[in-house]
């Protein structure tokens, strides 16, 4: 658990937000629309674990079935 | 964990979202879903420690384990279904958000019941 994480989905955000443009751009709506999807699955795989993992902590937390 | 950290991490991640939120408004989401649960994770180990201390006090005080384990139980859920809420709103889903509080204040009243049954005997025992 560190603070990279965030600056990572971050990154990626940006990074997918731009790729989408840019292919967008150049007329090929299908695959901007392809590279959104995946970013969007991998920043989602990231975030999944990490709310699972603040989950646990707020289970333990205030000892919840 | 310093609260200058948690101010500024807070900070950074409203700039950043500022940025991303107009272009790419799902990833917005998980990008403020992902930095709420770890700003509240920073500080969970010291609140666990808090947990303990009101145990003991408790525990002193001759109040039932039961007792204090429902309130804590109902601060949990009111917790987690207020950050649920909150992210869900945030998303522009507003009908969603009223039922997920509805549903966890439904929880709470289930959580809630054994302190309601336990008042109702304790009146009925004093009238009868």
């Amino acid at each position: 658990m560190d603070v990279d994480l965030i600056f990572k989905i971050a990154g990626i955000a940006i990074v997918v937000s731009v790729l989408h443009s840019v292919i967008k751009q150049a007329g090929k709506e299908e695959y901007a629309w392809l590279i959104t999807l995946t970013g969007v699955v991998v920043v989602l795989t990231m975030v999944t674990k990490l709310i699972w993992d603040f989950f646990s902590t707020i289970r333990v937390m205030f000892q919840l079935p | 964990m310093n609260v200058f950290q948690v101010a500024v991490l807070g900070l950074v991640c409203s700039l950043i979202l500022a940025l991303i939120r107009r272009e790419r408004p799902e990833m917005g989401v998980m990008l403020s879903l992902a930095a709420g649960a770890f700003i509240l994770m920073l500080v969970a180990p010291r609140a666990v420690g808090v947990m303990l201390v009101f145990k003991d006090m408790a525990e002193n005080a001759g109040i039932g384990s039961t007792y204090l384990g429902v309130a804590l139980k109902v601060l949990g859920i009111a917790y987690v279904v207020d950050f649920a809420a909150d992210l869900c709103r945030d998303a522009g889903e507003e009908n969603l958000a009223s039922r997920v509080e509805l549903a966890g204040k439904i929880l709470i009243l289930v959580a809630a019941l054994p302190v309601i049954e336990g008042v109702f005997q304790l009146i009925l025992s004093l009238l009868t």
